[in-house]
């Protein structure tokens, strides 16, 4: 986290002016502050509460400590499921995504006329980012009688149960995620954009080819870029919970039951709030934790041009 | 050979582009086909136009139609947005242009949030509506908003002031301008960009949002377009298909417009604030 | 500075006013009008009434709602309505907020939670005054009761019946008075899809095949799913007939694969195989059955459910009846009589029984059944079905509380689903599916202490 946050590059004794100026700062943080004590401090300390408690909703809670926690590991047929289909959906979806994203900002950074408009097109699928008009949209185009279907249908491809096949479900629906390269692709355009030319003429004359310049010269630029996407599309990842609520329901067979399903039918289904608070804890340490390895494993493979860490 | 690396390029670009913009090519056409050519043609183009699907879809619910519900989507997103720009961009001057004690503990607060899963905090967050009385009505968006809650806009505003240089703040010190007048007339103008892409996606967000939508408000009358198509595809799916793919054009046309009217600072926008991660 | 600090207080001003001008904003902007009102009239109150269901009833209801207004100006009617998936958790949310609307429509299994375990919902039976009971059956009220009082005003009757396709059944050469038993279902069902690889007997899914199953084990076994003790109603063999049922049904392809029919699942009225008659019947509870008079492809008949081929081992007709729904109040309510009389209003006036109609299935009133037969307003194959459900009617009715858990119907549906998928056998399939329902009802035992 603290690699993120560097100091003004400026000293501040420049700014001549006494403490109090700076105390100013506060005032201009004060909405979020507020907000943040409101609507977040207060509302994580009172899940943090619920989730040693048997909150039923309708009747007060009542204190059982570790229950919840233990009964995740213990009791719950559905917790494991649910952790292997979302570590299955974050795996393949990610990475996918990711390069994906590289590739075609690759294919984008070219001196060819109308790159902006490709570019526009290129982006427009991510602009309706966790709607349910795309949930809607993928389900028509992979059920039994979709387009799709109808697609194979006319190269004598017999039809395939994209949604209702165990196996294939959940593939299916990370496709929505992967189709949605957008912003990660901007991303990287804009880092290949600052990879300095003399870099790529100086592997021109040492005799490199494409490939060995893309994988000494560009792809190290691109590190911290990569940093970047991977940890904010895998905290993304992990929350998703439009299309598999409303195409599949976490069906078939549970194959698409994503973690933030089983928080939201144990909380709002089955209405067992002290352990649907107990689960979102464990997701929020399980995306801190692989946010900090990241993190931490950055400094051997995240190259930055200033020589920052 | 470069015409022909430059031919291939292109016909790639093309081929991709094709593909990932078909499905919603199709959406887009299929709201003027009549349901039963929909599920048995795989055409692109509709071999007649018809309006029905956007007639029979706008009744909605019966009671209220999608008219309303756009209305609704729009009285709920527009005071989101705005005011989550607003505030974002205030608080991200405060985080990037002031030093005060413990300043760099509440920015990690503040990025750590972004990690939190809405899950965590919507039980505790609705009972607190309920008893400020906000449920079944837009406070509970507005509000956050207001509070600038959101840490993905400030992070992104803070990136990009950190790109301004703090000369222009220090020669405006000199001019006696208050921190106040420094942020609007030196910073605000600069950030045109950043702030119009943090508007924009904002809006986009606000606009497909439906999970909260779906837990804070219980009244059809209230309902917006997310929840209006959801209603639609739980009730009446299979034989209406092109009603669903007429009313959820509808409800995509104003992230399209959006979209392309602001094409510049867009992309900008994201691609000026991203790297300096 | 000042300049400054009084941009602050200009932006807290702005803030202000605006909260302010939503909060107005967003009081009550319900579409309905009130009428006239005159100084001697009663105190204007605004009742909320919400309900689940599709266009018609809808539609029907609102019809309804609107009258009620005319007649009574003092009256406003906030309509709050919305699809049934999600329909009770909101319910509960609201409950627990304090936000409840004042007449709700509920289904009796909620009341357990509602009634039961919280005191949610008033007891109708203190305004007997002004909901006048009478109109229904004594002894059908009796089964309607919740703990001995009159929780909800039930709203229609419900049965259950295998309604089916007749061009079906003519091509296949399947007679229409076929006595169906579980046996011959799977022989039948296999030389159909025999003799045409595109036609499926029975159009099912996992949430049908538990209604249906559970027919199936009162047949067997004469007892609630779960009994009142929590413990199970039935022995592991006769989950292990059940289950092989479930896999009979798949093997043989008496059925659609589950993987293409999981995507209609609770929506067969959908499936585009049985809009074009490529399916011969399904599990159909009655008052669904005007969803399918839709689809005019093809004619429709009604025939009892599945019996044992050996009748007399039946302990029990096994065929749920009860009601489709119930009216109920809030018990927090601020104006309990009149929403007391709104509710009797829905079920008791001519006018309002005339306007609803079926929509919330045959009326539990005998007054409304006459009203509407006199009209010929009750569909005949409704009619029909209903009387086919009575005369099957198991005994060991209502379902209790228990066997309606919403989380014990999650673990049977997963277990129906992984045997239909041929995932786990129906012996093995038993043997874990008791386990896990023992120790959930375990832990439901522990919770309530």
């Amino acid at each position: 986290m603290s690699s993120q946050i560097r100091g003004p590059s400026f000293s501040i004794k420049r700014l001549s002016k006494s403490r109090n100026n700076q105390l100013v700062g506060y005032l201009y943080i004060l909405p979020w502050l507020l907000g943040f004590l409101i609507l977040e401090l207060y509302p994580l300390g009172a899940s943090l509460y619920y989730s040693f408690t048997d909150y039923a909703l309708l009747s007060d809670p009542r204190f059982v400590g570790l229950k919840n926690y233990l009964s995740m590991f213990t009791k719950d047929i559905n917790f494991e499921n649910s952790v292997v289909v979302t570590l299955k959906w974050v795996i393949v979806a990610v990475p996918l995504k990711l390069i994906t994203a590289l590739l075609v900002a690759l294919l984008l950074n070219q001196k060819l006329k109308h790159m902006n408009f490709f570019r526009t097109v290129y982006y427009l699928p991510s602009i309706f980012a966790g709607s349910v008009a795309v949930a809607i949209l993928w389900r028509f185009l992979f059920m039994r009688e979709g387009l799709i279907n109808q697609i194979l249908d006319v190269f004598k491809i017999p039809a395939i149960d994209w949604l209702g096949d165990p196996k294939l479900a959940l593939f299916t629906l990370s496709l929505i995620n992967v189709w949605q390269f957008g912003t990660s692709m901007v991303l990287f355009l804009a880092g290949l954009k600052q990879v300095p030319g003399e870099l790529y003429e100086a592997g021109r004359i040492d005799g490199a080819n494409k490939f060995q310049q893309f994988w000494s010269i560009t792809l190290p630029m691109l590190t911290p870029i990569v940093l970047f996407n991977l940890i904010m599309q895998t905290i993304n990842a992990f929350q998703d919970f439009t299309a598999p609520f409303v195409i599949t329901k976490g069906g078939p067979i549970k194959s698409t039951y994503l973690f933030s399903m089983l928080i939201y039918d144990n909380g709002f289904k089955f209405f067992h709030m002290g352990y649907a608070a107990a689960l979102s804890w464990l997701m929020f340490l399980a995306i801190i934790i692989f946010t900090v390895v990241v993190f931490w494993s950055s400094r051997y493979w995240v190259h930055y041009e200033d020589g920052a860490k | 050979m470069a015409g022909l690396k430059k031919a291939n390029a292109y016909f790639l670009l093309v081929l991709i582009g094709f593909i990932l913009i078909y499905p919603l090519l199709w959406l887009f056409f299929g709201s003027m086909k009549t349901n039963e050519e929909i599920l048995t043609s795989i055409r692109l183009f509709p071999s007649k136009v018809v309006w029905e699907g956007y007639r029979l879809g706008w009744k909605g619910s019966g009671q209220f139609t999608f008219g309303d519900f756009f209305v609704n989507t729009f009285q709920l997103v527009m005071p989101t947005a705005i005011l989550t720009t607003i505030s974002s961009f205030v608080v991200a001057y405060g985080f990037a242009r002031f030093r005060f004690p413990l300043h760099r503990i509440l920015f990690s607060l503040m990025l750590s949030t972004l990690m939190l899963p809405p899950t965590v905090v919507i039980i505790p967050r609705y009972l607190l509506f309920n008893h400020f009385g906000w449920l079944d009505s837009y406070l509970p968006f507005i509000v956050p908003a207001m509070l600038g809650f959101s840490p993905f806009y400030i992070f992104m505003q803070y990136q990009f002031l950190r790109g301004l240089p703090r000369e222009l703040d220090e020669s405006a010190v000199m001019d006696g301008c208050s921190s106040f007048k420094i942020m609007t007339h030196i910073l605000l103008p600069l950030s045109k960009p950043a702030i119009v892409s943090a508007a924009i996606f904002n809006f986009m967000w606000a606009w497909n949002e439906f999970f909260s939508v779906l837990i804070y408000i219980s009244s059809v009358s209230k309902y917006t377009i997310s929840l209006g198509l959801r209603m639609m595809m739980d009730i009446d799916a299979a034989t209406t298909w092109n009603q669903i793919m007429a009313m959820s054009v509808f409800g995509m046309l104003p992230c399209v417009l959006f979209f392309f009217l602001s094409q510049r600072y867009f992309v900008e926008g994201i691609a000026k604030t991203g790297i300096k991660g | 500075m000042k300049p400054f600090y009084l941009r602050v207080l200009l932006y807290v001003a702005l803030i202000t006013a605006f909260l302010a001008g939503c909060a107005s904003n967003n009081v009550s902007d319900n579409k309905s009008n009130a009428g006239g009102t005159t100084d001697n009239q009663p105190e204007k109150v605004t009742l909320r009434f919400s309900w689940w269901g599709a266009q018609e009833r809808n539609q029907a209801t609102l019809e309804a709602i609107d009258l009620y207004m005319q007649q009574n100006p003092h009256v406003n009617i906030q309509a709050e309505y919305m699809d049934y998936a999600g329909f009770y958790e909101k319910l509960v949310a609201q409950f627990a907020g304090g936000t409840a609307p004042d007449v709700i429509a509920i289904v009796d299994r909620w009341f357990y939670d509602l009634a039961g375990k919280n005191q949610f919902l008033a007891d109708l039976g203190q305004y007997v005054d002004l909901i006048d009971f009478s109109t229904v059956d004594p002894d059908f009220m009796k089964t309607q009761e919740y703990q001995g009082k009159k929780v909800g005003f039930p709203a229609g009757l419900q049965g259950a019946v295998m309604l089916y396709n007749k061009d079906f059944f003519e091509r296949y050469n399947i007679p229409e008075d076929t006595k169906w038993t579980w046996e011959n279902i799977i022989e039948i069902g296999k030389k159909v899809h025999e003799q045409d690889s595109n036609a499926y007997l029975i159009s099912t899914d996992s949430g049908e095949l538990d209604t249906l199953l559970r027919t199936y084990q009162k047949q067997l076994t004469g007892n609630q799913f779960i009994q009142d003790d929590y413990t199970l109603g039935f022995t592991e063999t006769d989950m292990v007939k059940m289950l092989t049922f479930v896999k009979d049904l798949y093997d043989n392809h008496v059925a659609e694969p589950l993987s293409s029919a999981v995507l209609y699942l609770n929506k067969s009225n959908e499936n585009p195989k049985w809009i074009n008659g490529e399916m011969g019947m399904q599990y159909k509870l009655v008052s669904l059955i005007p969803n399918y008079q839709k689809i005019d492809n093809f004619e429709l008949g009604v025939t009892a459910l599945p019996v044992m081929e050996d009748e007399s081992a039946m302990k029990d007709p096994g065929t749920f009846n009860g009601s489709t729904l119930h009216f109920v109040m809030n018990a927090k309510t601020k104006y309990p009589e009149e929403s007391a009389k709104f509710i009797n209003w829905l079920v008791n006036d001519p006018e309002a029984i005339k306007i609803l109609n079926s929509t919330r299935g045959v009326p539990a009133t005998a007054k409304a059944r006459e009203i509407l037969l006199n009209e010929n307003m009750i569909d005949p194959m409704v009619n029909e079905a209903l009387n086919i459900s009575l005369a099957n009617s198991s005994k060991v009715l209502p379902d209790n509380a228990i066997s309606q858990n919403q989380e014990l119907y999650a673990i049977f549906l997963d277990m129906i689903d992984r045997v239909g998928f041929g995932e786990v056998s129906p012996e093995e399939g038993a043997k874990q599916l008791i386990q896990l329902l023992e120790d959930k009802l375990a832990e439901i035992k522990n919770i309530e202490g």
